[in-house]
């Protein structure tokens, strides 16, 4: 008899499970993952056209998929009872530093060699139209997280530390005169200790401001400009908020994120400023108008950032590249005429770089490409240039 | 659908399961006929009316031969019968394979044409022929009602992926079946079960197979870490889904035959193929082996028998070259086996009989996985041509760490231990309610965490549905 009801209330339990997360599923319209970043599958309105077809199909599936109830808590359940060390292509540290899973990038030297050749001549090209068209042209390397912060490492894993010179190197070999190379591997190294965000991919603050000096630098040994650079917190007021990086939402948000120094404020004057986003005046903050604190992200991955500050004395500075800018865009406003900012992921435009430089007469132009394997993905270069072809 | 999707589990079966539950007996087949359909239905409603189409036809035939005494017109029904269900399978699987064949044998240029392979087409082609013969055997009689023919071939649990189930088997359970509080309980337990196996193991090892395979430059280590990973991941992968659908049709009253029975743990390779897909070997020993002659008419015919048997096999998982291979292979090792190294392997201790059938059954999934010959020469190159370099250590170490743990599960489940320590702890503990509630509250949690790595897997195919 206990052995028959131990039976039905497994199966009733079962039971249970599977049809509340059904009407909750089916219930639940969550427009936006938050913790993913991302637009949710919606059910599909029932038609008998869409039941004839195959999309319907494969839309409830996707909604299914994405509406399932405490489908969060779930994702929390899986990291973890996930057995896997270096979960979703993320590797935890001491202290729960996040990283990128090791690389495995092909171990033939010839073929890191070739890829390195092959961006650099994608580099050159864009070069010579840039400078062509009046601007001086310089290709930022960002490495990778592990490259950077190799003593924070877990003990089994090896930095790509070696593939990243070898590709770096190979760049500046074949890069023309006319490119100047900032490698932040040499700028930062033994400079700033942790140069990344902790549960992200991206440079923080401390890291940016070091590239950022030597733009800076950069201008002043090339123009008339005399521009002006104190230390950080010469320049700006720091405060800290909770970075929730996107490698722990990858690792479903398993970490506890920390508050680490993300919103600034400009001390060294007031400045007023226009911001156009794809031509349209935008009211999104940059930190310093009014005394305010703005995030060093500049809102997000933008077509094409436009900040006007009526500085005629500065040079126009054009940014190139992917989120990897957002930090040297809003560090640069204070010191540039105009700030120009584009992500060729996002513009649809139709218009190359050397278009840019024309039209805002940019003075510098500095793009921006941050490591993804052992090598400079060739694929992600060319889209981040503008490259079709 | 695949049974390990939301969509599935928390809509399907739970509205399957109260419309089932609640209706008068007489209308249960009607039911489970419509989701069965719905649960097809969703690889594309056209490929749905031609399976419908398919088994009609089978169906009529099936009538027409049950009804005449006509020996001449049985047999052609039943050739006309099987040449359908070649033909539409044939066109479907097999056209594209067979120019690119004459194409490449004459020199042609004929536009390979794209079908889009409807799910399940061999299975539930080799279904609904075992049925004609069956009654042209008279083994069984046919079925007057349609219904119940197209909800025997359609039946969702093994629609897709089988197991290849045959009429017989489950003709007096259509009519008439029981659910009991036992066989419902055990149903739930293999379904989740075969979920986490599928979601948990399969998946995982597959993920570690596809990333070393994927992988420009192949080690020898690693490219034997990926053979191992694609071994445990075929297994696990298809006796999972084996075992959801022996779960599902018990939870609705029906009894399917066992398709895996411990496979690795064969000591020959003719042992192994009576472990590993059991449906499909009986079908082809019932319905192509023993019709040939099997080896009643001497040693040259047994071996032509076994040649066509094996070829069959091999095709039937695939119109590719590789496939081919695969199924002739095992062939050789069988004869092989048949008149070389059974004596010896029986001398020998068990070990060698195990290490000797998982390198063949290793190579032979090398073979089944690779699209093509130059990736098998890859493959096998770097098995055995020693090749290390700098960073091969890294890689295995990352490997290994990142799927360790499955392998080592994998490893494990693969030898009978799981039922072992089941069947001692159910033996010695049978009155103990609290090992009663411990174990079934360890199955429902093994539930929770099958969804939530339900929750996070994007990365979800079921292999055999391609066949």
């Amino acid at each position: 008899m206990k052995e028959k009801i131990i039976r039905i209330t497994f199966c009733s339990l079962f039971i249970l499970i599977i049809s509340v997360m059904g009407i909750l599923t089916i219930i639940n319209d969550d427009k936006v993952s938050k913790r993913e970043g991302r637009k949710l599958a919606q059910f599909p309105e029932v038609t008998i056209k869409g039941l004839l077809g195959t999309d319907y199909y494969t839309n409830l599936t996707n909604a299914f998929s994405d509406q399932m109830a405490f489908r969060n808590q779930f994702i929390t359940i899986y990291y973890l009872a996930n057995l896997q060390r270096y979960t979703g292509d993320v590797v935890k540290a001491d202290n729960d530093e996040l990283f990128l899973a090791p690389q495995s990038f092909s171990n033939k030297e010839k073929t890191l060699e070739n890829i390195a050749k092959v961006t650099t001549n994608h580099i050159n090209k864009v070069a010579k139209e840039v400078t062509g068209a009046g601007s001086k042209f310089m290709f930022i390397s960002i490495p990778r997280k592990d490259v950077m912060m190799e003593k924070y490492l877990p003990s089994s894993y090896i930095a790509g530390t070696d593939m990243y010179i070898k590709s770096i190197n190979t760049i500046k070999e074949n890069a023309d005169q006319n490119v100047v190379v900032l490698d932040a591997y040499e700028l930062l190294k033994g400079k700033v200790d942790r140069p990344f965000y902790k549960t992200d991919h991206h440079m923080n603050i401390r890291g940016a401001y070091v590239v950022f000096e030597n733009i800076i630098g950069y201008v002043n040994d090339t123009s008339k400009s005399n521009i002006k650079i104190g230390k950080l917190e010469e320049e700006y007021e720091i405060k800290k908020q909770i970075v929730n990086g996107a490698f722990n939402r990858k690792i479903g948000q398993s970490v506890k994120a920390d508050a680490e120094e993300l919103n600034l404020r400009y001390i060294g004057g007031n400045v007023t400023y226009t911001r156009y986003e794809d031509g349209k005046i935008s009211d999104i903050p940059v930190f310093g108008d009014k005394n305010t604190y703005a995030s060093a992200y500049m809102g997000d991955d933008m077509a094409e950032t436009v900040i006007d500050t009526n500085n005629d004395d500065a040079p126009n500075i054009l940014f190139v590249g992917s989120s990897y800018t957002n930090i040297l865009e809003a560090l640069s406003v204070h010191k540039f005429n105009k700030m120009v900012s584009i992500d060729y992921r996002h513009n649809n435009t139709g218009k190359s770089i050397a278009d840019y430089v024309k039209e805002y007469d940019i003075d510098y132009t500095v793009y921006i490409c941050s490591q993804s394997t052992g090598a400079f993905n060739i694929g992600s270069m060319k889209e981040h240039l503008g490259v079709k072809d | 659908m695949v049974f390990s999707s939301a969509v599935f589990l928390f809509g399907f079966l739970p509205a399957l399961l109260a419309l089932y539950f609640i209706a008068k007996d007489k209308y249960k087949n009607y039911i489970l006929l419509a989701f069965s359909l719905l649960f097809y239905g969703f690889g594309g409603p056209k490929l749905l009316a031609m399976m419908i189409v398919v088994v009609m036809l089978d169906y009529l035939a099936a009538m027409f031969i049950d009804k005449t005494d006509s020996k001449k017109k049985r047999k052609w029904l039943l050739i006309l019968t099987i040449a359908l269900n070649i033909g539409t399978l044939f066109y479907f699987k097999y056209t594209g394979f067979t120019v690119e064949i004459i194409n490449r044998l004459i020199g042609l240029s004929i536009p390979v044409p794209k079908i889009v392979l409807p799910i399940g087409i061999s299975f539930y082609t080799f279904q609904a022929m075992s049925y004609v013969i069956d009654v042209y055997r008279k083994e069984v009689k046919a079925e007057k009602n349609p219904f119940f023919v197209l909800l025997y071939v359609s039946m969702f649990p093994q629609l897709v992926a089988g197991p290849i189930v045959r009429y017989k088997t489950v003709a007096d359970e259509i009519k008439e079946r029981k659910i009991t509080l036992q066989s419902f309980t055990d149903g739930i337990e293999r379904f989740i079960f075969g979920l986490c196996k599928k979601l948990i193991i399969a998946n995982n090892t597959g993920k570690l197979a596809d990333v070393i395979f994927g992988t420009e430059t192949l080690e020898t280590p690693l490219a034997w870490l990926g053979a191992i990973a694609y071994t445990l991941q075929i297994y696990f992968d298809f006796s999972a889904y084996s075992d959801m659908a022996i779960g599902l049709g018990k939870i609705f009253g029906f009894n399917f035959e066992e398709n895996f029975n411990y496979p690795y743990i064969s000591k020959s390779v003719t042992e192994f193929w009576r472990r590993w897909h059991i449906s499909l070997s009986t079908w082809f020993r019932d319905y192509v082996y023993i019709p040939l002659g099997g080896n009643r008419k001497g040693v040259k015919r047994q071996i032509l028998n076994l040649f066509i048997v094996w070829a069959l096999t091999g095709i039937w998982h695939g119109a590719a070259v590789n496939f081919l291979l695969w199924g002739l292979y095992y062939f050789v090792f069988l004869i092989l086996e048949k008149f070389v190294l059974k004596k010896w392997l029986d001398k020998m201790p068990k070990f060698v009989g195990h290490i000797y059938t998982l390198i063949v059954v290793l190579f032979g999934w090398v073979l089944f996985r690779s699209e093509g010959m130059t990736e098998v020469l890859r493959v096998v190159k770097a098995m055995f041509i020693p090749y290390i370099t700098n960073i091969t250590w890294q890689q295995l170490t990352i490997y290994l760490s990142s799927y360790g743990a499955y392998l080592i599960m994998g490893i494990i489940l693969s030898i009978p231990v799981f039922p072992w320590i089941r069947n001692v702890i159910m033996a010695k503990y049978k009155e103990n309610i609290f090992v009663q509630i411990i174990y079934y509250g360890f199955v429902l949690g093994m539930f929770v965490i099958a969804i939530a790595f339900l929750s996070q897997a994007t990365y979800n195919p079921f292999i055999y549905f391609r066949f």
